[in-house]
């Protein structure tokens, strides 16, 4: 019996509102979310997220707020435990909701084994989530990717990535949300181990990143770091405009540099 | 069990001593009764060791989600509620007498007492377990309001070491600690340097 809707498959459960047009393609390509979930992704505000050796940071793109609105109240990376935060691109309600599951999730788990969580289990837990949103009936996917930082009990550090269709990988830095793929070529280009020798030098790297997208500089740049055995800490503006000074005077060296030799 | 705490301007002073009895065997002499819910928020346990650490291990839980979700410290007045809730609503069941005691930026440090049954109050210092009812009298008459950490220190373990004198369910050592805004500082008192009295 064919449900109403448009959808096309087969399956006697379906009721026709379109998530399973990915089980047609999934046996050909790897699993393809409908277009429109991935777009929300595209054109949400720019992250990067960055693993230094002792640190490591989030950046996102901070959107202009209007005249008559509270700053404050629009927060794109939030804590998820003591020791574990994240960012992200996409449908910000969806991520509320995302969020919340993430740190009942990580209490949960320090209540039964007594440990707090690895930064790949609550990542495995977040993309298990989004996962099971695709393959359900009556529900649409997660409209959100997320960069989850933090560090394990060792004391090691780690970057992951998950996304709609809730597969994670691990990276060194990535980038997602608006374009995506200029601030992570920037980051195949400059990520070495001197670009991240020192915790500052980690940091800088990240603005870098995203001043590559992020018009109007520091102003629209909200960042966050986690050191090793330290809580989350959001730079302040003043933080901020000091390091993208930094910068442009290590750009302005780099320049001069170049003059001369020319000549 | 003998608990205690005590609250000064800045902080926090909680005690207790360190027996856990089955019946008249001591099944650990060396307790922490003292547990940390929240960086700067302890509870004193008093009853039966299960429950109070069942209880505690929730309202922890409760209390971190609570915190990371506010992006706050938690108030000392949200963990004594969390702690009531759960007293009351189970209080049939359960058998705890606890005292949560902290520090918090909106009214400092605080003491307040979750007895049997499930009431809650805040009070300038408290006492519970098996070994209070011997030390009323001593507590009532040498409390002072205005006490600094250094006296409410020695008060606390004139108290607890003169209930662990005359109580049998408490004993050991004594276990201290201070909490206030720039965290918490703990110590233990045992064997000859328990507070000595004429009677002892």
């Amino acid at each position: 019996m064919r449900a109403a809707g448009g959808c096309v498959c087969a399956r006697a459960y379906c009721r026709g509102l379109g998530s399973c047009a990915s089980v047609l393609l999934a046996h050909v390509i790897v699993r393809v979310l409908p277009a429109h979930v991935f777009v929300r992704v595209r054109v949400a505000g720019a992250c990067v997220g960055i693993r230094g050796k002792d640190i490591v940071v989030l950046g996102v793109e901070k959107k202009s707020v209007a005249k008559l609105q509270e700053e404050r109240t629009v927060r794109k990376i939030c804590a998820l435990d003591d020791h574990v935060c994240m960012a992200f691109a996409g449908l910000t309600a969806d991520a509320r909701i995302v969020i919340n599951r993430a740190r009942v999730e990580c209490q949960s788990h320090k209540l039964t084994v007594e440990d707090p969580v690895t930064v790949e289990y609550i990542t495995r837990y977040i993309a298990t989530l989004k996962q099971r949103y695709t393959q359900s009936n009556g529900r649409r996917p997660f409209g959100i990717s997320a960069l989850i930082v933090g560090f394990d009990y060792d004391g090691t550090p780690r970057l992951y990535q998950t996304d709609p269709s809730g597969t994670y990988q691990a990276w060194k830095a990535n980038a997602i949300g608006r374009s995506a793929k200029t601030v992570r070529e920037f980051l195949e280009k400059n990520y070495t181990d001197e670009a991240i020798a020192t915790d500052n030098d980690t940091i800088k790297l990240a603005i870098k990143a995203l001043l590559e997208v992020v018009q109007s500089g520091g102003k629209n740049i909200e960042l966050a770091i986690i050191r090793r055995n330290q809580p989350l800490k959001l730079l302040d503006a003043k933080e901020i405009e000091h390091l993208v000074a930094e910068i442009e005077k290590e750009k302005e060296e780099e320049t001069e540099k170049k003059k001369q030799k020319k000549t | 069990t003998t608990i205690m705490a005590v609250e000064f301007d800045g902080g926090v002073v909680i005690g207790a001593d360190s027996r856990t009895t089955t019946g008249s065997y001591i099944a650990n002499r060396v307790t922490d009764k003292l547990t940390p819910i929240h960086d700067l928020i302890f509870c004193c346990r008093s009853g039966s060791a299960a429950d109070t650490q069942a209880i505690a291990d929730a309202v922890a839980y409760q209390l971190g989600f609570h915190s990371i979700e506010l992006d706050e410290l938690p108030l000392v007045q949200t963990a004594a509620n969390l702690f009531k809730d759960m007293c009351y609503k189970y209080r049939e069941e359960l058998m705890a007498g606890i005292i949560v005691a902290g520090w918090d930026k909106r009214k400092g440090g605080q003491v307040y007492t979750v007895p049997m049954g499930g009431m809650m109050v805040r009070q300038p210092f408290s006492i519970g377990g098996s070994g209070s009812t011997y030390i009323y009298g001593y507590v009532d008459s040498s409390y002072k309001p205005g006490m600094t950490k250094e006296q409410c220190l020695d008060f606390t373990a004139n108290a607890l070491a003169l209930a662990m004198d005359r109580d049998g369910s408490s004993g050991g050592v004594i276990r201290l600690a201070a909490v206030s805004e720039k965290g918490v500082e703990r110590s233990i008192i045992s064997g000859h340097q328990l507070p000595k009295f004429q009677s002892s």
